[in-house]
């Protein structure tokens, strides 16, 4: 291995496309063994939590969807589902599906992104999903059309396609007719005969990165595949209520990231589309689990690069699962339920795109927030990827600084993080230190 | 089908990046069955859906070529391409995925895409301060581009 006199080398990469948010990776390398894996996120810190406190509840689902652009349902989802049950809320029947619906559609916006634009070009082998819609524009040009689905599916529901705002605590401010949601009907069913061939497709790409012991954490509810409610359970036998996460979850500042790292029980976990899919397979649709039984592939994928097929399942669950709720379809008396403030402490957890988003609210007699908290997916998975790059990092010290990043940065991008609204720039650093 | 959109880029509340959304926000008036009058945030993928529809796009958009603020600039697709490239458009650099205005318009080209005629405005922006107003040069910048548009695009339109 080349190196200067010092016996230590930078290696950078501009522009790492295709993750979203700031960050950085420093790897420290010692007689050849890897000393150090630090996963460095250099955003700034948003500081919602505190942006929060002293607000009106009524405020909260429109402040927490400005978290993040791709996936700004999923904080609402988890906001109201938190702050209901301080107020005694009962969400009838039909907008508990409404909010699944939109919910189909997020996961649909933020999936088919990741898979036909960020992930598939590492696969076909692209430097950009540019480069491969010049190559195969016809594929693209599925991919953007089942983004277009999904974001119908917000508009309609959330009243815009980024940060909706329909959402509040009761249920939606307003709700779609009949007729409406009739209308989308062709366009999903022609996404979804689209979303099979995705699954077929992604299932033949080569996975060639190390199979990893993943302890696995999603929400698993008794009937549905989790996406509003559930318990928090594990590959190893964890059943826990929402309202305990943190006396098992742990975040802890690190000294190199604004992001915190949270651990479980003192390790790192796993959470997103290949831990709901682990744990969650058996309450796919009927047709979800025959398409994928059909492409031969074996559960529980625990290479990260499957990323894309568990993303895929997903994508097809949700087109499947929109029909199924349209169908069924007869609009609530009201668009919201009355709410009654009180004071209280709220809890819950819900499955964003990335995985577990938990919130808590402490709310005051007067119905101002005392205290938020929240923890998003990509800070739980942060530790994780750093554990797997630490596995995996061996394979690639024979390799020279560019091709050694350039499979961390593919590696880390399979987990799809969201660092939210930044320049993205990965800059590697091994050092090798005598 | 509209003859006609019009697409106001920007983040209004980063300082002269807001005047792509303004200039559109002055133009709503002439909103009809043929206009279309559209705020499209940052731009990235979500363009080429908003871009569907019409025969002739015009999109305005602040832009950083260490220009004089105010200065501004007017591109014809697709043969203009390549010089949009080469300038950072808005806070195109910070927006996701480093997506922005100059991607989305060559993956539309690459896709086929493009409406017939496609014309883009650019101002050269002068401040990115958060929560304030548009710098004097880019005020009088964006009342010039709405007289521009109005004149010379939506008076042929509304003929």
């Amino acid at each position: 291995m080349p190196g200067n006199p010092k016996n230590s080398r930078t290696i950078k990469i501009d522009m790492m496309a295709r993750v979203e948010g700031e960050g950085a990776l420093n790897v420290t390398v010692k007689d050849e063994q890897v000393q150090d894996v630090q996963l460095r996120i250099f955003e700034p810190p948003r500081f919602f939590e505190a942006f929060l406190q002293g607000r009106h509840v009524d405020e909260v689902p429109d402040i927490v969807a400005r978290i993040c652009g791709i996936c700004p349902v999923a904080y609402q989802m988890s906001a109201v589902h938190a702050l209901e049950p301080i107020f005694g809320v009962e969400i009838p029947p039909a907008i508990r599906d409404l909010r699944r619906l939109l919910y189909c559609g997020e996961w649909i916006e933020s999936h088919v992104l990741h898979i036909y634009m960020l992930q598939a070009p590492d696969f076909l082998g692209f430097a950009s999903g540019l480069d491969m819609a010049r190559v195969h524009p016809d594929l693209v040009k599925q991919g953007l059309r089942l983004k277009k689905a999904g974001n119908h599916l917000i508009t309609l529901l959330g009243g815009r396609s980024v940060h909706p705002v329909s959402v509040k605590i009761g249920g939606f401010s307003q709700v779609p007719t009949k007729d409406q949601l009739q209308g989308l009907k062709d366009q999903l069913l022609w996404a979804r005969d689209a979303a099979v061939k995705t699954l077929q497709w992604v299932t033949g790409f080569a996975f060639e990165d190390p199979e990893q012991d993943y302890t696995f954490l999603s929400l698993r509810g008794p009937s549905e595949y989790p996406m509003n409610t559930g318990q928090l359970v594990t590959n190893e036998g964890h059943h826990l209520n929402v309202p305990e996460f943190e006396e098992h979850f742990h975040e802890e500042q690190v000294p190199y990231s604004t992001a915190l790292h949270c651990t479980f029980q003192g390790k790192s976990y796993l959470t997103g589309p290949l831990a709901r899919l682990a744990l969650n397979h058996d309450q796919l649709s009927p047709f979800t689990k025959e398409i994928f039984a059909e492409t031969g592939f074996s559960l529980p994928c625990t290479r990260a690069s499957m990323g894309i097929v568990a993303r895929s399942v997903e994508v097809l669950y949700a087109f499947d699962e929109a029909l199924r709720i349209i169908k069924e379809y007869e609009p609530p008396p009201s668009p919201s339920v009355p709410v009654i403030i009180k004071a209280g402490t709220g809890f819950a957890a819900t499955e964003a795109p990335r995985g577990v988003l938990y919130h808590r609210f402490h709310v005051n007699d007067d119905g101002t927030i005392h205290v938020a908290k929240i923890v998003p997916p990509t800070s739980q998975n942060q530790r994780r990827i750093e554990d797997d790059l630490r596995n995996m990092l061996p394979n690639f010290l024979h390799l020279n600084d560019t091709e050694a990043a350039a499979k961390c940065e593919q590696h880390i991008r399979s987990y799809d993080p969201c660092i939210s609204c930044a320049t993205h720039f990965l800059k590697f650093t091994r050092e090798e230190v005598s | 089908m509209v003859n006609m959109k019009i697409i106001g880029l920007g983040n209004p509340f980063m300082g002269d990046d807001a005047v792509g959304v303004l200039v559109a926000r002055q133009l709503h008036v002439y909103s009809s069955a043929h206009v279309s009058i559209l705020e499209g945030g940052l731009a990235g993928l979500n363009l080429l859906q908003d871009m569907e529809g019409t025969d002739t796009l015009i999109l305005i958009d602040a832009v950083h070529s260490h220009a004089k603020a105010g200065t501004i600039v007017r591109f014809t697709l697709p043969q203009d391409l390549e010089k949009i490239g080469k300038l950072a458009w808005g806070t195109s650099a910070s927006s996701t995925h480093s997506f922005g205005l100059a991607e989305a318009l060559t993956l539309a080209h690459t896709l086929k895409a493009l409406p017939t005629h496609v014309i883009l405005f650019g101002i050269e922006l002068g401040h990115l301060q958060k929560g304030q107003p548009l710098s004097p040069p880019v005020a009088k910048a964006m009342t010039s581009v709405v007289n521009r548009i109005s004149a010379e695009e939506l008076s042929v339109s509304n003929a």
